[in-house]
Order: C-alpha cells, then sequence, then structure tokens
C-alpha cells in the first residue's frame, strides 16, 4: 500500500512519540498544583518566622546622660546600677566598661581592683580586659560623647575599643 | 423498691442513650465499654499481665503522665488569677500564696509536680533503656520519648520565668545567653526568643504563651503518639522477646 506523499516514515511513530515526549498535560498541571502547594506553604512559614521577630521595641533608651567630667575622681570607678555600666576615670580619659559578664550575662563586681563576676567566676583587669574564667573575651566598651549641656553621654548602643578613652 | 427505682434509672431511654452497653462485669461488657468509648479506647482491650506489674515498669511513664495531668490541672487553676505583666507578676504570685484560698497548695502541687515530672521522665527513660525496651520495632518510640523529654524541660525553662523574681529573671538571663552561643543563628534565636534585647515584658508574654499553650499542646500530642505505638509495637516491650521487626507489615 502506498503511503501518501509528504509522510514521514523516518521519525517514531503516533504512539513511540507519546512516551518520548517531554511532559504530558496531566503530568503538567499535577506539577503546577503541587508546587503551588509547596510555594503556599513555604510562603506561609517563612511569614509565620518573620512574624516572630518584633520591629518595634518598647526598650529604655541607650543613650545615658551621667553627670559632668568634674564629678569623677581621678582613678575611680563608678557604678551605675540600673544601666549595668562602669564610669572608669584614669589620667588618660574616661571609659564606659559594661557591667555585662561576657561569659553568660551576670552582673560583674568591682573589687577595687579587678572585675569578678559572682556566677562562674570571670576575672576581668580594671580595663575589661579577660584575666580569667569562662568568658570567652573581655567586657564591652561604650562610647562616650559631650553632651551639649556639658554633660559627659554614655552611648550604650555603641562598642569601641578598650584603647578608645574620652579625653574630659 | 430499690429495684424499681434501678430499673427506673438504668433502664430510662435516658441512661441508655449516654451508655450503650452494660454494666461491666462480663468480659463481653468490659470489651465493649473499653472498645466504644472515647476515652478508654486509647488503651488496649485487653492488656497483659506482666505490663501491669510494678516490677516491670515501676509505673513511671504512668506515674509521669498522671503528673502532667496534675501540672495541667494546677496551671489552670493558676490562671485564673495571674496576669504575665512585669508591674502585675510577682504580686499576682504572691496574692496565690498568701491571699487565695487554697492558693498556696495549688501553687506548691505546681512547683512540686514540675520537678518531680522532670525527675519521673529521666527515671523513665532509665528503665526503657535498661529494659532494652528501645529496640526494634521500638526505636520510633524511643525517638518521640526523647522529644517529650525536650519538651518538658521546655516546660520547665519557660514556667520558671513566670513569677518574675531574681531566680527567674537570671535564670532566663543565663539560659537565653547561652542559646545566642548557637552557630551562626544564636543571636537571632535569643531576639526572637525573648522578643528583644532584654528580659522584659515581651519576654514574659512570650514565655507564658510557650509556657501554657503551645508546649502543654505539644505534649499531648506526641503523648497520644507515645500511647499509640507502645500498643502497635506490641505492648510494654520484654527482655526476653527477640529483636526484631516481624510486627511490621512490610518486609
Amino acid at each position: 500500500m502506498a503511503t501518501p506523499p509528504g509522510t514521514n516514515t523516518h521519525g517514531p511513530s503516533d504512539a513511540q512519540a507519546a512516551e518520548q515526549a517531554d511532559m504530558t498535560r496531566r503530568a503538567f498541571l499535577a506539577t503546577v498544583g503541587f508546587g503551588a502547594i509547596a510555594a503556599a506553604l513555604g510562603g506561609t512559614a517563612i511569614g509565620g518566622i518573620r512574624y516572630l521577630f518584633p520591629n518595634v521595641l518598647y526598650e529604655p533608651s541607650n543613650r545615658l546622660k551621667i553627670g559632668e567630667a568634674a564629678k569623677f575622681g581621678q582613678n575611680s570607678v563608678t557604678f551605675i546600677a540600673d544601666k549595668k555600666v562602669f564610669i572608669r576615670r584614669v589620667p588618660e580619659g574616661f571609659q564606659a566598661i559594661s557591667a555585662v559578664c561576657a561569659h553568660l550575662g551576670c552582673t560583674v563586681n568591682w573589687s577595687g581592683s579587678q572585675f569578678i563576676c559572682p556566677c562562674h567566676g570571670s576575672i576581668y583587669s580594671p580595663d575589661g580586659e579577660r584575666v580569667a574564667g569562662p568568658a570567652p573575651r573581655g567586657l564591652d566598651h561604650f562610647v562616650i560623647q559631650d553632651a551639649k549641656d556639658g554633660q559627659l553621654l554614655v552611648d550604650l548602643g555603641q562598642v569601641t575599643t578598650a584603647a578608645d578613652f574620652h579625653k574630659a | 423498691m430499690i429495684n424499681d427505682l434501678t430499673n427506673i434509672v438504668f433502664g430510662s431511654r435516658l441512661w441508655k442513650s449516654v451508655f450503650r452497653h452494660g454494666w461491666p462485669s462480663t468480659p463481653k461488657n468490659q470489651q465493649m465499654v473499653t472498645f466504644t468509648n472515647v476515652f478508654l479506647h486509647l488503651h488496649a482491650v485487653k492488656s497483659k499481665v506482666r505490663s501491669m506489674r510494678m516490677t516491670t515498669t515501676f509505673w513511671l511513664g504512668t506515674t509521669t503522665t498522671v503528673l502532667f495531668a496534675l501540672l495541667t490541672i494546677t496551671g489552670i487553676a493558676l490562671m485564673f488569677y495571674y496576669i504575665p505583666s512585669t508591674a502585675q507578676a510577682y504580686d499576682n504570685m504572691k496574692d496565690l500564696e498568701f491571699a487565695v484560698s487554697f492558693g498556696m497548695i495549688i501553687r506548691n502541687m505546681h512547683r512540686w509536680s514540675a520537678h518531680l515530672m522532670v525527675l519521673f521522665t529521666f527515671l523513665h527513660m532509665c528503665r526503657v533503656f535498661y529494659a532494652g525496651s528501645y529496640k526494634a520495632p521500638r526505636e520510633f518510640n524511643w525517638v518521640i520519648g526523647v522529644i517529650l523529654l525536650v519538651l518538658t524541660l521546655l516546660l520547665s525553662f519557660t514556667g520558671y520565668l513566670l513569677p518574675w523574681d531574681q531566680l527567674a529573671i537570671w535564670a532566663i538571663t543565663v539560659g537565653s545567653n547561652m542559646a545566642k552561643y548557637a552557630p551562626f543563628v544564636g543571636p537571632q534565636i535569643k531576639f526572637a526568643l525573648l522578643g528583644g534585647n532584654l528580659v522584659g515584658q515581651n519576654a514574659l508574654l512570650r514565655f507564658y504563651v510557650l509556657h501554657t499553650i503551645v508546649l502543654p499542646l505539644s505534649v499531648l500530642v506526641l503523648l497520644a503518639i507515645h500511647f499509640w505505638r507502645i500498643r502497635k509495637d506490641g505492648g510494654i516491650g520484654d527482655p526476653n522477646e527477640p529483636v526484631s521487626s516481624n510486627l511490621r507489615f512490610d518486609s
């Protein structure tokens, strides 16, 4: 039986072509369907996690006026309890040393010659440098600035190095 | 006369609409009641005598569950007088102790049950371990048990903050700083846990929600799976039974 002109006799038959085709309509719709479910669940999960991180915090201000420089004697260490910070004055200048232990957050005490943490025994030098105990690093230092009314201003949100003395 | 009264009550349509089967004094009635009751049917109709014996399990798992039920009941009672506000929580706790009738015993039962539940969970896990009841086909149930242990410890941790006293604040300060040490996401975990940078109102509210809703519901769901798996894995484990996966339906 003669085949009509124009028929392709070299390629695969209709049945074979259907098997080798990239994707049937059914498979495509199934993929789109499950993909949509996955996207919806993923979006919900991401949204849910983002929801748990607050954008607005009602926490007390980080900027603290501590008085005029003359209030602090030479070679003194003054503890400001409610902000958990020590103000140290030495000939090189002022330092604001955090009283929060670098180990697990307890408030350290000034012994007269060093900072000692009562919780797990971390010890820091007068400079806030780690000397002994489980603390992984030294105490944080905060930036001190001059306020417009002549007082000193401690910014508990800005951390600086121990070498950064504020000159009164 | 009593006989007539009994027949009237227990033969009435009202009674029979609630209690479908006769008094469980015959084996058949006992089976029917257990099988068709929503609360009782989580338990198998029949159990091996061996699993009931004190010396098999020391009833440690049962005790832990009873302690959890006690904690739930006393916890709900405490919720009627407690407000998770930094300005009021400590005073509420003091009121519960000294101003509320039976408040002291409710609060003390809650605290003691909490400590005992942690202890009994641990003892129960010891018994399961030394009896080999974690081996096939019970491995999955052991994992469920470990997750239940973690949830129990988290319940203790979140509950500890609620009195808002010195012990509470410092325990959670230390605990959340430990979370901060986790690699990569530590600081974010601490921020999400406390709802901020310090242990304050946000932290108290979050811990309250976790302690009263999220964690108890999770424990409840996992407990149901835990009991179900005991039944499906062949009941309480026996060191004499061969370790096998014969109870699985495939392979």
